[in-house]
C-alpha cells in the first residue's frame, strides 16, 4: 500500500516538473512567421562538409614524420613514424563507427589503434564499444600530433601510461550536470609476460619502459579484464582538469605470475590564459606480484636484467607561450615555445629481492618550438636533456613534422 | 511498467532527439525573443565589393553571398536579429544561431547541433554568454578577448570565427555605415 502512493507521489512531482518547466518556457512567445521545414534546412548541415565526409562515410587521420638527432656516439634516426588512416561510418544519427589504423614505422607495423561503435542514446549516457582507447590521461586519446607541442609524446605517455593504450571492451560516456564529463569501460587488460612458441619472450613488463612494449589487442588472451575511467571538468573556459584510473590482472592465467593486478592513476590540469599554457599531469602504478613476473623473465631468459618494478611514480609541468598571441592578435598562425619538466621514476619500488636500476630515475628537460600555419599542421624542433640517478642519460635533438585531417 | 516507461519518458527527453541537436532553431528563436510579438525572415544578398570586405575583415572566404536573416519585432519596432550559420570544428560542422541587438551587439549565441564526439562544450552557458556585448568592431578572437575551453580549442575557434562572420554581415545589412 505505501508502495502505491510513494509511486503516486513521485508521479506527481514528475509531472509537475516537467509542466512547470514547458510553462516557464511558453509563458511569452513570439510567432515564428517563418516555416519549421525552413528553419530545418537551415539548421542542417547541407552546404558545410567536410572534405573528408561522403555521405555517411567518414575519412580521417594522421601522421607524424620524426627526425631524433641523438648526441654522442648514438645512430640517428629519421622516421615516418605514423600514419594513421582513420575510417568512420554514420549507420545514423545514433550508430556510428570510428576506426584508425596506424601504419607504424613507415608500414612495417600495420596496427588497429581503434575500431569502436558509438550508440548515442542522450548527451549524459552514451554507450560505445569495441577495440577503445583507454581513457588514461589525455594524450592516449587525442593524440593528434599538431594537439601537443614536442615532436615526441611526453616520457610519461610513453613508459609509466602506454602508448596508443587500447583495450578490447564496452562501456558508457557522457556528460553530468555541472560540467563533468564522464567515461566508464570494462575492457582486456595488458599482458604482463607473453612467451612465443620457444618459451622467449614475446613481450613483456620491464623496469625501464614500464608497460610500453604492450601491443596485445587482437592476440590478447582475453582472461583478465580491467575496469578504466576518467572524469573530466572543462566548465570553466581556459580550464580543464581531470582524473583517470585503470584496475585490473595482468597475469593472464599464468600461475607462475598469479594475478599481476596493476592499478594505475593520474590526475591532470590545463589552463589556457593570455597566450600561455601550463599543463601538468602526475601518474602513478601499483603492481602486485612484480616479484613473480619477474621470477618468469629470468625463466625465461636467464640473462634477463630489466626488473619489473611494483610501482611507478611519473610527473610533468609544462609551460608554453603562442608567441603570436601580443604580437600579432591578427594571424591564425600560430608559434608556440615551450618547456616541460619530467621526473619519472620506473622502479620506484621494487619487489623484494630485487634492486632499483638508478637509471630508470630519470628527469627529462624538453624545450622547444612549434609552428601551426593552420590548426591541422605542426612543425617542431625540440632538444631534450636526459639524466638519471645513475649520471646516465644522451641528450636529443628532435625535429618533426605532424598533421591530421 | 507501463508507468515506468512514461516516468522514464518524462526524465529523459532526450531519448526524443538525436543527441547533438541542443535546441531546434524554432525553440532558439523563442526563447532568446520571448518579449517579441513575431519573428519573420528576410533574405539578404551581399554585392561582390561587401562579400570581399567582410572577407578581408575575417581573413577567410564566405562561402555564399545570399544570407536569411530572422528578424524579431514588436509592430513596427525591431527588437533583434539571428542568424543560422555552420562553422567547421575539428572533423564536423558546428550548427550555431547568433542573436544580434538593434545595436548591433550580440545579444546570445545558441550552438544548436553539434556533431563531434568532444569539444561538445562550446554550447555550454559559460563559454557562449562571453559573446555576450560584442561587436563587429571587437577582436572576438580565442585567447584574446575570448577564453578557450581546454581541448576544444577548435571547436572554440570556429564557434569564435562564426559569431565574427554574423557581426560582420550583420553590420553590411543593417549597420549605419
Amino acid at each position: 500500500m505505501k508502495k502505491k502512493w510513494q509511486g503516486f507521489w513521485a508521479g506527481l512531482f514528475v509531472s509537475l516538473f516537467s509542466v512547470s518547466l514547458v510553462w516557464a518556457q511558453t509563458g511569452h512567445e513570439p510567432t515564428i512567421k517563418v516555416s519549421e521545414e525552413e528553419l530545418q534546412k537551415a539548421a542542417s548541415e547541407e552546404g558545410l562538409q567536410r572534405s573528408g565526409n561522403f555521405g555517411p562515410f567518414h575519412l580521417f587521420g594522421y601522421g607524424e614524420l620524426h627526425y631524433n638527432g641523438k648526441i654522442g656516439p648514438t645512430p640517428n634516426e629519421i622516421d615516418f613514424h605514423r600514419f594513421v588512416l582513420g575510417l568512420g561510418y554514420d549507420f545514423n544519427d545514433r550508430i556510428k563507427l570510428r576506426s584508425e589504423l596506424d601504419f607504424e614505422h613507415a608500414f612495417k607495423e600495420p596496427e588497429l589503434e581503434f575500431a569502436y561503435l558509438d550508440f548515442l542514446i542522450q548527451p549524459s549516457f552514451n554507450v560505445r564499444a569495441g577495440a577503445i582507447l583507454v581513457p588514461m590521461g589525455v594524450l592516449n586519446q587525442h593524440h593528434e600530433p599538431p594537439l601537443f607541442y614536442s615532436v615526441e609524446r611526453p616520457e610519461i605517455y610513453r613508459v609509466i601510461i602506454p602508448t596508443s593504450w587500447q583495450g578490447a571492451g564496452a562501456g558508457f560516456h557522457g556528460q553530468l550536470p555541472g560540467g563533468l564529463d564522464y567515461e566508464l569501460y570494462g575492457l582486456s587488460s595488458l599482458i604482463a609476460v607473453q612467451l612465443d612458441d620457444t618459451g622467449a619472450i614475446a613481450q613483456s613488463f620491464s623496469g625501464s619502459e614500464g608497460f610500453h612494449d604492450d601491443h596485445s589487442i587482437g592476440e590478447a588472451p582475453g582472461r583478465d579484464f580491467g575496469a578504466a575511467g576518467r572524469l573530466e571538468y572543462k566548465e570553466i573556459p581556459g580550464l580543464r582538469v581531470g582524473s583517470s584510473f585503470f584496475l585490473g590482472n595482468t597475469g593472464q592465467g599464468n600461475s607462475a605470475i598469479g594475478g599481476g593486478f596493476l592499478s594505475m592513476v593520474e590526475g591532470d590540469a590545463k589552463y589556457s590564459f593570455e597566450g600561455i599554457d601550463l599543463d601538468g599531469i602526475l601518474a602513478f602504478t601499483n603492481l602486485t606480484d612484480a616479484g613473480n613476473i619477474d621470477h618468469v623473465l629470468i625463466a625465461a631468459d636467464p640473462t634477463f636484467t630489466d626488473f619489473v618494478g611494483s610501482q611507478m611514480l611519473g610527473w610533468y609541468v609544462e609551460a608554453a607561450y603562442h608567441l603570436f598571441h601580443h604580437l600579432l592578435p591578427q594571424t591564425e598562425h600560430d608559434l608556440v615555445v615551450f618547456t616541460r619538466f619530467e621526473d619519472f621514476n620506473t622502479q620506484s619500488k621494487m619487489p623484494a629481492g630485487f634492486a632499483a636500476d638508478p637509471a630508470n630515475d630519470r628527469r627529462t628537460i624538453t624545450t622547444g618550438i612549434s609552428y601551426l600555419p593552420i590548426p591541422q599542421v605542426a612543425i617542431k624542433a625540440d632538444y631534450m636533456i636526459n639524466w638519471s640517478q645513475a649520471n646516465a642519460g644522451v641528450d636529443q635533438f628532435n625535429l618533426g613534422l605532424g598533421f591530421y585531417y | 511498467m507501463r508507468r515506468l516507461f512514461f516516468f522514464l519518458f518524462l526524465l529523459f527527453p532526450g531519448l526524443l532527439n538525436a543527441e547533438t541537436i541542443y535546441l531546434k532553431p524554432t525553440e532558439a528563436l523563442k526563447i532568446i525573443f520571448h518579449e517579441s510579438k513575431e519573428v519573420v525572415s528576410e533574405k539578404k544578398t551581399l554585392t561582390d565589393a561587401q562579400k570581399l570586405s567582410i572577407e578581408k575583415k575575417l581573413g577567410s572566404k564566405l562561402e555564399k553571398k545570399e544570407w536569411t536573416v530572422y528578424v524579431a519585432r514588436t509592430g513596427r519596432k525591431i527588437d533583434g536579429y539571428a542568424l543560422i550559420d555552420h562553422e567547421m570544428g575539428k572533423s564536423e560542422p558546428i550548427t550555431f544561431l547568433t542573436a544580434i541587438t538593434p545595436e548591433g551587439e550580440v545579444k546570445a549565441v545558441e550552438v544548436l547541433v553539434y556533431r563531434e564526439s568532444i569539444g561538445s562544450e562550446v554550447h555550454e552557458g559559460r563559454f557562449v554568454k562571453q559573446y555576450r556585448g560584442k561587436k563587429a568592431s571587437d577582436p572576438i578572437r580565442v585567447g584574446q578577448d575570448i577564453a578557450n575551453i581546454s581541448g576544444a580549442t577548435i571547436s572554440s575557434r570556429a564557434v569564435t570565427r562564426g559569431v565574427k562572420r554574423a557581426l560582420l554581415l550583420w553590420e553590411v545589412f543593417y549597420g549605419k555605415v
